[in-house]
């Protein structure tokens, strides 16, 4: 456990240094991540306005709140390692990864933990910009914000073992765009990131509670937005967790069966 | 007359070079299905809580996804596979080649690969555009698409000379899947008309970023919803980005020293 900190803090270090030569990419990939939410968000202003101020309980202020947050929520949570793992085998890089005595994913943690961080330099701006352009409306109750933090903490989990899992069907498949592009959609869709849930068709919000998306990005921004009342706060907690626990099992019984098949190219 | 040839020719090799791939065609399909069933779902969605979003009907909108499809599986079609070759051929030097041939570069690398798969979208664009006239009673007239057709060449060519000059600066900054991120996330902008942004992302996305106009304007054209100066630069704006794009190339050249001499 100690080697593993020592490790852990070597790497880190190594990866902050590394990553801050590339400042420019850095800024380039926040794009994205910022553009998206807030076209959902002006659709979504545009909606309330054109029902006069109000569209099933949201005003556009609390639109504004919604995406906002989702904005956060989805930057410390998103992974791009189903893009990454497809080139690692097919390149020959993970034959060598694991020639190390340390399992490859301990080295995505830190990669995935430095740039979060360093691009608070730009997620930080664009959100105090944004708090003055869209006048958002929160409900800063304090048991609230306390409950946003373990929450988002599993989504984060939850979303990198999920995604650390579905980017093994690499070993299987090598070719893995088409399996990346429509998860990306699907996430996009029961996750909440087009709309809150509650815009959804009863059913449809129904199925959600049974996917893994919701529990990685709606449900941190529901808790922080006061669209969840406590008991409901509770039991969402228990479906991160056994989501989580469901995934992290995944992870390792995938891991254990792709390394077994894996046939190792490049060398 | 000789460029059209060109054109022809690289578009029977590049067909018969996919065609080896058959599966990637079924795969394109199923892609191409799910692409359109969520951005439906996500019009839906919205429709459900209002009639009109910044002056737009659900038909209306319903087109606009096509003409997306529609303006994205054109470009996918030969300009975008073409200008990532550009690219990668800066990166290995084989972009040298290129400058030897006895034809203009810029054109031919923006004519240098066809990726047919890319007429599935083409193909589900009409669908939905066809769909929102017939099916969903969108009043059009017989003027209003032909000027349609044109402002859609319009579109082509602004959403292209974008691309050109994000592929020019590779002669500078070496790095090719970064430009890639960029249009990308700016070409989002374009699913959704472009009233729904407040002014000064709107002047932005019209005379800085103009791919989001790119595609509202065809569609306004056929809902009748153009003004008269938007009719000025529906013509304006291509000519612009045209020329801005050539001459920012021309100065890319002369700055480009060669990777492999």
């Amino acid at each position: 456990m100690r080697r593993l900190v020592q490790i852990y803090a070597i790497r880190l270090k190594t990866e902050l240094m590394l990553q801050f030569q590339y400042r420019g990419s850095l800024a380039i990939w926040m794009l994205g991540l910022v553009i998206e939410p807030v076209i959902y968000l002006l659709i979504w202003s545009a909606v309330a306005q054109a029902q006069g101020g109000e569209a099933n309980g949201y005003s556009a202020g609390r639109f504004a709140a919604y995406f906002m947050t989702t904005m956060v929520v989805t930057h410390f949570t998103f992974t791009w390692i189903m893009y990454e793992y497809s080139y690692r085998i097919r390149s020959g890089v993970l034959a060598g990864m694991l020639l190390h005595p340390l399992h490859p994913i301990h080295s995505d943690v830190c990669e995935n933990v430095i740039y979060k961080i360093l691009t608070l330099a730009i997620l930080v701006p664009v959100q105090v910009a944004l708090f003055y352009i869209f006048e958002p409306e929160f409900s800063w109750e304090l048991w609230r914000i306390a409950a946003f933090f373990p929450a988002l903490a599993l989504a984060a989990l939850t979303r990198f073992f999920l995604e650390w899992t579905l980017a093994q069907c690499a070993f299987w498949f090598i070719e893995t765009s088409a399996i990346n592009f429509s998860y990306n959609l699907v996430f996009l869709f029961f996750s909440g990131e087009i709309a809150p849930l509650s815009m959804f068709p009863d059913w449809m919000a129904a199925v959600t509670r049974y996917l893994p998306f919701r529990w990685c990005l709606a449900f941190p921004v529901e808790i922080l937005l006061g669209d969840l009342p406590p008991g409901a706060v509770g039991t969402g907690y228990l479906f991160q967790l056994g989501w989580c626990a469901v995934m992290g099992g995944g992870l390792l019984l995938v891991w254990k069966a792709g390394v077994r098949q894996f046939g190792a190219a490049g060398a | 007359m000789h460029w059209l040839r060109v054109l022809y020719v690289h578009a029977l090799i590049g067909i018969q070079s996919d065609l080896q791939y058959r599966v990637n065609f079924i795969n394109q399909i199923i892609l191409s299905f799910l692409g359109l069933t969520l951005s439906l779902a996500s019009v839906f969605v919205v429709f459900r809580h209002t009639e009109h979003i910044g002056g737009w009907g659900q038909a209306d909108l319903i087109m606009l996804v096509g003409v997306f499809m529609l303006v994205r599986g054109g470009i996918g079609l030969f300009v975008r596979p073409g200008l990532q070759q550009f690219i990668e051929g800066i990166q290995s030097g084989e972009f040298d080649y290129v400058l030897l041939k006895p034809l203009d570069a810029q054109f031919y690398i923006c004519i240098q690969y066809f990726r047919v798969w890319n007429l599935v979208d083409v193909g589900t664009g009409w669908g939905l555009i066809i769909w929102s006239i017939w099916g969903l009673g969108l009043a059009v007239t017989l003027d209003a698409f032909a000027l349609f057709l044109l402002t859609l060449v319009a579109g082509f060519a602004v959403v292209t000379a974008f691309w050109l000059i994000l592929a020019t600066t590779t002669f500078w900054f070496i790095k090719v899947e970064n430009i890639f991120v960029i249009f990308d996330s700016l070409f989002r902008t374009a699913k959704w008309p472009t009233t729904i942004y407040p002014d000064f992302m709107r002047i932005l996305l019209t005379f800085v970023i103009p791919v989001a106009w790119a595609v509202t304007l065809p569609a306004a054209t056929l809902t009748d919803r153009l003004n008269a100066t938007t009719r000025w630069l529906a013509f304006l704006i291509p000519v612009g980005f045209g020329v801005a794009a050539r001459l920012f190339w021309r100065w890319g050249i002369k700055h480009y020293s060669g990777a492999s001499a």
